[in-house]
C-alpha cells in the first residue's frame, strides 16, 4: 500500500506579518523628535509674526489665521506620526514627537497670546 | 499683588501664567528625570516604555487642559467653538490631569505596558502643580471675601483687571492654599516613596487633592452653578464613589498597613 504524500511545509511568514524589532530608547533619538516638533511649532509662530510685523489689519488676520492654521496641522503631523512610531517602538522619534508638540503647545500661548495682543494694539 | 504680565521683550507681554505653567512643566519633567535615574542607581532600572507613557500623559494633559471644558454649558449654543476654545478658553488643570491620566492609559495600552507607572511621576507632579499654580496666584481672581488676617486685597487698576474682582474687599488667596496643600503633599510623597505597592502613592495623591480641591472650591470665587456647588466641585463629586470604592477595596487588601507602620515610627 503506498503511503499518502506528506503535507507540504508551511509557507515562510510573510515579512510585513512579523513584529518590528523593539528598538532601546535612546535619549538623542527623543531630543531629535521634540526637535522637529518644536521646530514645527516654531515655524508657525515665525509665518504669524510675519504677518503681525505689517502695518495692515487684514494681513494681520491672516497672521491669527495662520498661527491657528499650523497650530492644527503640527497637531495633526506630530500626533499621527508620533503615535504610529511609538506604537512600532522606533527607539524614540516618536515618543519625541509627542513631547515636543506637548510642550510646544504650553510655550506658545505665552508667546503666541502676547504676539496677538501686540498686533491688534 | 497680581502681576499678570512677567516682562517685555520689546513690545510683546510675557504673561506670568503661561511662564508659570511652563516652568511646572520643566520642574515635573526635571524630577521625574531625577527619579529615573534614582531607580537605576538602585539597581532597579525602568522599562524604556516609561518614555512612551511620560509622552502620552503630557500630550492628554496638553490636550484637555486646553480644552477640557470646552462643553461647560448645558446649551450647546453657550459654549465656544473649539478653535475659540483652543485659542482663548479657559485653561484647566482638573482637565490636565484627567488628560495626563486618560494619556498615559492609552500610551501603556498601545505599548502593551501592565506595570502602574504612576509613582514614577507624582513627587514631580506635586512641586510642579505648586510652582503651575504661583501664576494663577499672581494673575488670577484670588478667592472669595474673607475678614482673616492673611486676606489679600485688590487695588483698583488691580480688580479691573480680573473679571468679579472688587477693590478693597480681603480676599481668600485660594491658589495660596493650594500652593500649601502641594508643597506638603511633596514632602510627604518624597518620605513615602517605595513604602506602598507600586502606583499607589500616586492614587493617593490624586484622591487627596480631589478632596482638597472639594473644599477649597467654597472659598475659590468660581462661579456657582447648581445646588451651591461650583463646576470642578460637580465633577469632583461625579468622581467620588469611584475615589471611595478605591481606598476601601486598597484598604481591605492591606496596602495601607506600611503608612500605619510610618505613621506609628514618626510618633514614636
Amino acid at each position: 500500500v503506498s503511503q499518502p504524500p506528506p503535507p507540504p511545509p508551511p509557507p515562510p511568514p510573510y515579512p510585513g506579518a512579523q513584529p518590528a524589532p523593539r528598538r532601546p530608547v535612546q535619549g538623542g533619538r527623543i531630543l531629535a523628535g521634540a526637535g522637529i516638533a518644536i521646530a514645527a511649532h516654531l515655524l508657525t509662530l515665525g509665518v504669524a509674526g510675519a504677518g503681525f510685523a505689517v502695518d495692515d489689519m487684514d494681513i494681520v488676520l491672516i497672521g491669527v489665521s495662520v498661527l491657528l492654521l499650523g497650530q492644527v496641522l503640527a497637531a495633526a503631523a506630530c500626533l499621527t506620526i508620533g503615535i504610529v512610531l511609538t506604537a512600532r517602538r522606533d527607539g524614540g522619534i516618536g515618543i519625541g514627537l509627542l513631547i515636543g508638540w506637548a510642550v510646544g503647545v504650553l510655550v506658545v500661548p505665552a508667546v503666541g497670546f502676547g504676539m496677538c495682543v501686540t498686533a491688534l494694539d | 499683588m497680581l502681576r499678570p504680565v512677567l516682562a517685555h521683550v520689546g513690545e510683546v507681554p510675557i504673561l506670568t501664567h503661561d511662564v508659570m505653567v511652563a516652568s511646572g512643566v520643566l520642574v515635573a519633567v526635571s524630577l521625574f528625570l531625577g527619579e529615573l535615574r534614582r531607580r537605576r542607581r538602585a539597581g532597579a532600572p525602568a522599562d524604556d516604555r516609561i518614555w512612551g507613557v511620560a509622552a502620552g500623559a503630557l500630550v492628554g494633559g496638553a490636550l484637555l487642559g486646553r480644552l477640557g471644558t470646552w462643553a461647560q454649558h448645558l446649551d450647546p449654543r453657550d459654549n465656544a467653538s473649539l478653535v475659540e476654545q483652543w485659542a482663548y478658553g479657559n485653561r484647566s488643570i482638573l482637565s490636565a490631569l484627567v488628560g495626563a491620566y486618560l494619556g498615559a492609559l492609552l500610551a501603556k495600552r498601545l505599548m502593551r505596558y501592565r506595570e502602574r507607572t504612576g509613582d514614577f511621576f507624582v513627587v514631580g507632579l506635586a512641586l510642579g502643580m505648586a510652582v503651575g499654580r504661583v501664576g494663577c496666584l499672581l494673575s488670577e481672581l484670588p478667592g472669595t471675601a474673607t475678614s482673616l488676617p492673611w486676606g489679600v486685597t485688590l487695588d483698583p487698576a488691580e480688580a479691573a483687571s480680573v473679571p468679579g474682582a472688587v477693590a478693597g474687599v480681603a480676599l481668600h488667596p485660594s491658589f495660596a492654599y493650594e500652593i500649601a496643600f502641594h508643597l506638603a503633599a511633596f514632602l510627604v510623597l518624597r518620605r513615602l516613596r517605595g513604602k506602598l505597592v507600586p502606583g499607589e502613592l500616586f492614587s493617593l495623591y490624586l484622591i487627596g487633592y480631589a478632596a482638597f480641591r472639594f473644599v477649597v472650591e467654597f472659598v475659590r470665587g468660581n462661579e456657582v452653578v447648581l445646588v451651591g456647588l461650583t463646576r470642578p466641585q460637580l465633577f469632583l463629586l461625579a468622581c467620588a464613589p469611584l475615589a471611595v470604592w478605591h481606598v476601601v477595596r486598597q484598604a481591605r487588601r492591606g496596602v495601607y498597613t506600611p503608612l500605619r507602620m510610618v505613621a506609628v515610627r514618626g510618633a514614636a
